[in-house]
């Protein structure tokens, strides 16, 4: 395994049993393979379902793989010494309620195996960190959900962690809070550690993450950075053409237009459907041999929104008796 | 190890937070508040308890006989002190009429009533009528620092002496101060019926009992409800997950969390239990540090419903399933407790053999309904002989002995017993009548004369004399034993007449009318010499032949300080003597000198209930109430060790001729054993009931394997008297039936089921998927 990836995962396969007796099998991850470099944000997206948190508890150790390899810090995943250099923000985690801002930071530092004089050094300063610097001494009881997202957050980075896992960390925090955490972020990627960001937010994703997967049904569909995942997958020609209109439609006969307007005297803004380049291009050719004169030419590229609808589209959810099988 | 600290710290921080703890401290706070004023005064002794008249019916008697004589006398002077309808309704009674039975015990509560009444007169002491009477130093003082002028409480000091004085024998001679419970200096109740020095006991029975009840029910109960919700809380979604990614092991999380659950309860017993042990030492000088004890036994008591709790939680994140299967669990464990409990005392200790008389041929037993019984060999039965009359209670709410014997007398071929007068739930009444059986008659009972008061020992002497002891004294019978009174009814009342020559005769000397508790006889049957324990002394009393023949008379040979109070079991032959005490200390004396010559404490502080001899005076055994049964060999002067069947469930013991051992165990069986050497000779047991197979086969095993958290109580009263019996009656009298403490089966399978309930919740969180 390269020295480079913090987590590293090949062919993972989780089947839950349910049902009486486990007759029923739900499998939530089907041969998911990809990697997670050192100090990069790598964002997991994917519809609910999709095994998002299946797979991250699978990494954390809190449900077991049924098959695959799945590695954390270069350590099987699950390996409780491995948990140590790990900070996790679960999704809907739920504080004790008789605990304050400070007292859960002890709390949760000393499962992290700090001492208290360790956690008194450092929690000032993370509660400050997240927004939270004049509620340490308020009983949990009495924050609200964002703010105690802000406080799951300070817990999850408090032993300082080489990974963070945060399962929808900006869940309830309003606007100002969100771009407060993506600077958190990329200060913790500045600082080198590693964040593996799993969120429905696809803006918070796009704005901050260095590579992205998606995950649907089980299966990751995509793997890359943004502008792979928005360049590289099907998408829109924009054209300026004067000429005849009949001659246009013949010279993009079997191409899909998907807007066809007149802006002047034979001069029309027009888009056109296309797979990438090589289509892109025979279509310019196949219009100047008609000649129809081309004033403007560009491509549009999708937003990380379009291509996550696209890719979830393109193959749809299989059917409940495929994704359940009944035990024979 | 940090990780863990600091989920126990947490469990702390958690029970400090909740209302409930510091509702429940409050309430402890009170409940010690209102106890701390409790405490003891001391004040001349004066009222007159119930066990200070030794025989209300005798005194009564002789009140009324005086009553009725020309010349002033003491007695005289009380008699006529009663109220007129008393003295008519003492005067005129009679024996109790079949249709009220406790007549005699309600003229017993009125006759203390009214000389408790006379204690306070300040008309009580007449200079003419106590003339010539010798008067206690004490109450000389009294009279000298003028009636008229004496408080109240030494002039109730001086009624009580001077009714003491009137009537000799009759009235306990009472200690020069009485004990009374006070709350905030207000007296609460009667005097104790035990001095100052002796308040140790009963304090820690009363704290164990209160402990018991509000810690190991209510505490419990609340601690149950209080402590529901923290395993389902940390196992549900958002909490779990968050847990196990930290770098812990699950099943340790599991097991520390549970710990910490148990904080709740540690934080209240240890504030009622230091709180109660201050008290108990400040006001009452009782500092026993064993009740600090306490708060790790009821912590493992709540552990062991909390493990259930703690399970059912992690399986159904649920509190209130969590709350039900405990009380359930709790509500069947205690009921096949309560089952078993029922069926032992009411149904199979009943028949229990607490006496075996090998005579003969014949095997006779005794067992503790009072029913003697024969062993019919060829129904492989025993059989109900010498059937006492109507009195004895019938049926399973008989738990007392209300007879003294049977005896064998091999001269006569008969069996004797003195059956109670009164029937009583408990212990034989102290006065009764003899009963003779014949084996002619088919062991039919007849019934001879009544025995002086206060008897507790029947004997017969090696020609068939017939002799009973008690703190009156020696008597022996006159006459003919097998004559029987019959009771006849006159104006609807039942009477019975004397018999005409037959008669109790006294035949120890003079001291012994002076004896007093605890008491305890024992005859060598070679030559009838008697062994008599009586308070701190041990006399042996030799029959010295007198010219005359027929007035012999028992001198003391030898006496002994025992330097101690507590009741003992006595057995003496040959040169030997046993004295077997209260405090399970076992003594053996020469039987001549009554010299010391070693000691053993063969069942540690447990007491013993019987101590019996070979004829020989080579073998005594000494049973014990914790069911066991110990062997010395006088000849090797040294205990014996032999493969003694039923240790723990031993009930009686006989030595016979032949270094034959005798041995009832298990409600009815008897085992026959030859010493040296040792064999088995033969074993004789009924078939079992339905209902003593139930209990051996189903009831008793799953009560062996199931925890036992209400029998915690009895490891409380354990660290406390450091007894494994209880006694259920009159203390001093070691044949008193006594609970017994089953002390370390609890502790074992208690914790046996708590490792296997945390082992399930351990596999369960190492094999679940959160």
């Amino acid at each position: 395994m390269p020295d480079a990836s913090v987590i590293e995962v090949r062919d993972l396969r989780k089947t839950y049993r349910d049902g009486w007796l486990g007759r029923k099998r739900i499998e939530a991850l089907r041969g998911v393979t990809f990697q997670v470099q050192r100090g990069e944000i790598f964002g997991l997206l994917g519809p609910n379902g999709a095994g998002k948190t299946t797979l991250i508890k699978v990494l954390l150790g809190i449900v077991r793989k049924t098959s695959g390899d799945a590695a954390l810090l270069d350590r099987a995943a699950g390996d409780r010494a491995t948990r140590r250099r790990v900070g996790y923000l679960p999704e809907g985690h739920r504080l004790p309620r008789h605990l304050t801002g400070n007292t859960a930071l002890e709390y949760y530092g000393g499962l992290s195996g700090l001492s208290a004089g360790e956690v008194r050094r450092r929690r000032t300063e993370l509660l400050a960190t997240v927004g939270l610097a004049d509620w340490g001494n308020t009983g949990v009881k009495k924050y609200s959900k964002g703010m105690l997202q802000r406080l799951g957050l300070a817990q999850a980075m408090l032993h300082d962690p080489d990974l963070l896992v945060l399962d929808e960390p900006t869940d309830g925090v309003d606007p100002v809070g969100r771009a407060e955490i993506r600077e958190v972020l990329k200060r913790l990627k500045s600082q080198g550690k590693t964040v593996f960001l799993n969120s429905h937010l696809l803006q918070e994703i796009e704005l901050v993450c260095d590579r992205v997967a998606i995950l649907v049904h089980g299966e990751l569909r995509k793997l890359g950075n943004v502008s792979e995942l928005t360049v590289g997958s099907t998408s829109e020609a924009d054209f300026r053409l004067e000429g005849d209109p009949t001659s246009i439609r013949n010279a993009l006969q079997g191409r899909t237009i998907t807007n066809w307007k007149a802006v002047g005297e034979r001069r029309f803004d027009i888009a056109v459907r296309i797979s990438g380049q090589p289509e892109l291009n025979s279509s310019i050719d196949a219009l100047r041999a008609a000649g129809i004169s081309l004033q403007e030419v560009s491509r549009r590229r999708l937003t990380l929104e379009e291509a996550f609808m696209q890719l979830v589209k393109d193959k749809p959810e299989p059917a409940a008796d495929l994704h359940v099988l009944e035990l024979e | 190890m940090r990780p863990y600290l600091a989920i126990l710290k947490d469990s702390f921080r958690e029970a400090f937070a909740s209302y409930t703890l510091w509702v429940l401290l409050v309430l402890i706070t009170l409940t010690l508040a209102l106890l701390a004023p409790f405490g003891l005064t001391q004040e001349a002794a004066s009222t007159l308890q119930r066990a200070d008249l030794f025989d209300p019916s005798g005194l009564l008697d002789n009140l009324a006989a005086t009553g009725k004589a020309e010349s002033p006398s003491p007695a005289k002077r009380v008699w006529e002190l009663f109220p007129d309808d008393f003295r008519e309704e003492a005067a005129s009674r009679s024996k109790p009429a079949a249709e009220d039975p406790f007549r005699e015990v309600r003229i017993a509560n009125r006759l203390r009533g009214e000389l408790n009444k006379q204690l306070a007169r300040r008309d009580f002491y007449d200079k003419d009528v106590w003339q010539g009477v010798e008067l206690t130093i004490e109450s000389e003082k009294l009279i000298e620092r003028g009636i008229a002028s004496l408080p109240d409480p030494d002039l109730r000091r001086l009624n009580r002496l001077l009714i003491e004085t009137a009537l000799p024998k009759l009235i306990r001679k009472s200690e020069g101060m009485a004990l009374y419970v006070s709350w905030f200096g207000w007296k609460i109740g009667d005097a104790l019926p035990f001095p100052a020095k002796d308040i140790q006991k009963p304090i820690q029975q009363v704290l164990a009992a209160f402990i018991s009840l509000i810690l190991g029910r209510l505490g419990v109960f609340i601690a149950i409800l209080v402590t529901a919700a923290i395993v389902p809380h940390t196992f549900e979604p958002g909490a779990i997950d968050l847990l196990l990614s930290k770098p812990v092991s699950r099943m340790l999380v599991f097991v520390t969390k549970f710990f910490g659950g148990c904080v709740f309860i540690l934080i209240n017993a240890s504030y009622l239990i230091a709180g109660l042990w201050v008290i108990a030492g400040v006001r009452f000088q009782v500092w026993n540090a064993n009740l600090l004890l306490c708060i790790p036994v009821f912590l493992f008591l709540f552990a062991i419903c909390y493990a259930v709790s703690a399970v059912a939680g992690l399986i159904w994140k649920n509190a209130i399933v969590s709350v039900v299967l405990t009380i359930v669990f709790w509500v069947m464990c205690s009921g096949l407790g309560m089952a078993r409990g029922v069926i032992e005392t009411l149904f199979l200790n009943p028949r229990r053999l607490e006496t075996i008389l090998p005579a003969g041929e014949s095997l006779f037993v005794a067992n503790k309904s009072s029913q003697t019984l024969v062993w019919e060999p060829e129904k492989r039965t025993w059989e109900e002989i010498f059937k006492p009359g109507e009195q004895r209670r019938q049926g399973p709410f008989n738990f007392g002995n209300q007879r003294i014997g049977p005896v064998y007398d091999a001269t006569g071929d008969r069996l004797l017993a003195v059956q109670s007068d009164v029937p009583r739930f408990a212990q034989f009444s102290g006065t009764g009548r003899l009963q003779v059986g014949l084996r002619g008659e088919d062991w039919r009972v007849r019934t001879s004369v009544e025995v002086p008061a206060r008897t507790s020992e029947l004997f017969v002497r090696p020609g068939g004399e017939i002799l009973i002891a008690g703190v009156g004294g020696v008597h022996r019978f006159e006459g003919d034993p097998a004559k029987e009174t019959k009771e006849f009814k006159l104006f609807g009342l039942d009477l019975t007449p004397k018999l005409v020559g037959s008669k109790f005769v006294p035949v120890s000397s003079e001291g012994s009318s002076e004896w007093g508790t605890p008491f305890a006889a024992a005859m060598r049957v070679a030559d009838g010499s008697l062994i008599i324990r009586e308070r701190k002394r041990l006399l042996r009393l030799n029959r010295e032949a007198d010219p005359s023949g027929a007035t012999s008379k028992y001198t003391v040979a030898a006496e002994l300080d025992l330097d101690s109070t507590e009741a003992a079991a006595l057995a003496c032959a040959g040169k030997t003597v046993v004295v077997a005490s209260n405090n399970g200390r076992v003594r053996i004396l020469d039987a001549d000198t009554l010299a010391p010559q070693s000691e053993f404490q063969p069942f540690g502080d447990n007491p013993p209930r019987a101590a019996v001899a070979s004829p020989d005076g080579r073998w005594f055994a000494v049973v014990s109430h914790n069911r066991r049964l110990w062997l010395y060999d006088a000849e090797q002067q040294k205990p014996a060790s032999f493969g003694i069947a039923g240790q723990r469930d031993i009930s009686a013991a006989t030595l016979a001729a032949d270094n034959r051992l005798f041995v009832a165990d298990r409600f009815q069986r008897v085992t026959e054993y030859k010493l040296d050497p040792f064999t088995i000779e033969r074993r004789l047991e009924p078939e079992s009931e339905m209902l003593e197979m139930i209990y051996r086969y189903a009831v008793d095993p799953l009560y062996l394997v199931l925890p036992k958290p209400a029998e915690l109580d009895n490891v409380v009263t354990y660290l406390l008297t450091k007894q494994e019996t209880a006694p259920m009656g009159e203390e001093s009298d070691l044949r008193t039936d006594r609970v017994v403490i089953d002390v370390w089966s609890p502790i074992w399978s208690n914790l046996g089921f708590l490792a296997v309930v945390l082992g399930f919740g351990c596999v369960y969180i190492w094999r679940k998927d959160f």
